[in-house]
């Protein structure tokens, strides 16, 4: 599971780096950076915990 | 490379009159490269080149004594009924394809006693193409208009951020070279400062070339194959490879993002795509020539 840790820091780089792209205010940036960061990892949490309770009680 | 001759081909397609000679080169050499990388990629295609056609003539020769036909046959004017050698800089086509056709027939030959004398070839020619484009793609940023974007792009695409810093987007240049190279260091240091090895992951492998830099050190680390790192979970290494594949496909989308600056930025100006410039107001003075 250590690995999975991993997973924060080059997604978040890949947002941050996506927005950067596409405006300038650093405050923007950041905020929509995060605000994307957190659907994704709620997505991939919420992927997780049904994949989890699939496998345990079906 | 291919992307890059794809955008010259765009930028120049309405101003041939202005810069056959430059686009040519650019073209010839930018496809050169291109075919030369791919081949060293697949070793097999010098062996394919070699195989035998018939009664002895290889695939490579037959090639080239076909792309001479079609230079000569383009270089004739049926008018004058003479050889004109600048018709053939009217006709795009030509050039890039017949130094790539004598390119790939050079390698194969070289290839066919000893294959990795024809691998050294490629490489070089691959080497040399890529620093003639960077040559020639400045020549075009003071020939066609929209060309200082170009050479932003092919900047960008060698060291992360410098096209942004280039076209006066200095604060972003540096956060983005900064961010890059902390993800490819660290997914270098992951793999034990080795290169991800083609039969790691493939498409990681092309991946991790994104930029001119990651280019230069895998070929200072010999491109060794990857191996897990002493004293780190076994787990980490396969992470490892997709940080230096992500430190590479980034770099594509900033190198491209480069394209979009219009002109170097006044410090404190909104970017061009956030704000864009109110249509001009005043007629363009008339009567230029």
């Amino acid at each position: 599971m250590s690995y999975m840790l991993l997973y924060f820091p080059i997604t978040f780089i890949a947002l941050v780096v996506i927005e950067m792209t596409k405006r300038d205010d650093p405050k923007e940036i950041l905020r929509r950076s995060l605000k994307d960061f957190g659907v994704m990892t709620g997505a991939f949490l919420i992927g997780g915990l049904i994949i989890f309770l699939i496998n345990r009680y079906l | 490379m291919l992307l890059q001759t794809g955008i010259v081909v765009w930028l120049t397609s309405g101003e041939r009159a202005k810069v056959p000679l430059l686009g040519n080169i650019y073209l010839a050499v930018s496809l050169t490269g291109a075919v030369a990388f791919l081949s060293t990629l697949y070793p097999r295609l010098v062996d394919l080149l070699n195989a035998p056609l018939r009664g002895g003539l290889s695939v490579g020769l037959f090639l080239a004594v076909v792309q001479g036909a079609l230079v000569a046959a383009a270089a004739y004017n049926s008018k004058t009924k003479k050889f004109e050698a600048g018709l053939l800089l009217e006709k795009f086509w030509v050039l890039p394809a017949a130094v790539a056709v004598v390119v790939l027939w050079l390698a194969a030959r070289a290839g066919r006693e000893d294959v990795e004398a024809g691998m050294r070839v490629m490489h070089g020619l691959a080497s040399a193409c890529v620093m003639l484009s960077i040559i020639a793609t400045v020549g075009l940023a003071f020939a066609v208009p929209g060309g200082r974007q170009v050479a932003a792009y092919v900047v960008g695409w060698m060291v992360p951020g410098a096209g942004h810093f280039m076209m006066g987007r200095r604060h972003k240049g540096l956060i983005f070279f900064g961010l890059l190279a902390g993800v490819y260091v660290f997914g270098l240091f992951l793999s034990n400062f080795r290169m991800v090895g083609f039969e790691d992951n493939p498409f990681y492998y092309v991946g991790q070339f994104g930029s001119g830099l990651t280019l230069l050190v895998g070929g200072l680390l010999e491109f060794e194959k990857a191996s897990p790192r002493a004293g780190l979970p076994l787990s980490w290494f396969d992470v490892g490879l997709l940080y230096v594949c992500a430190a590479g496909l980034l770099n594509y989308i900033i190198a491209l993002n480069a394209l979009e600056i219009r002109a170097p930025a006044a410090r404190g100006t909104p970017s061009v795509s956030a704000a864009p410039e109110p249509p001009a107001t005043t007629p363009p003075a008339g009567g230029s020539s």
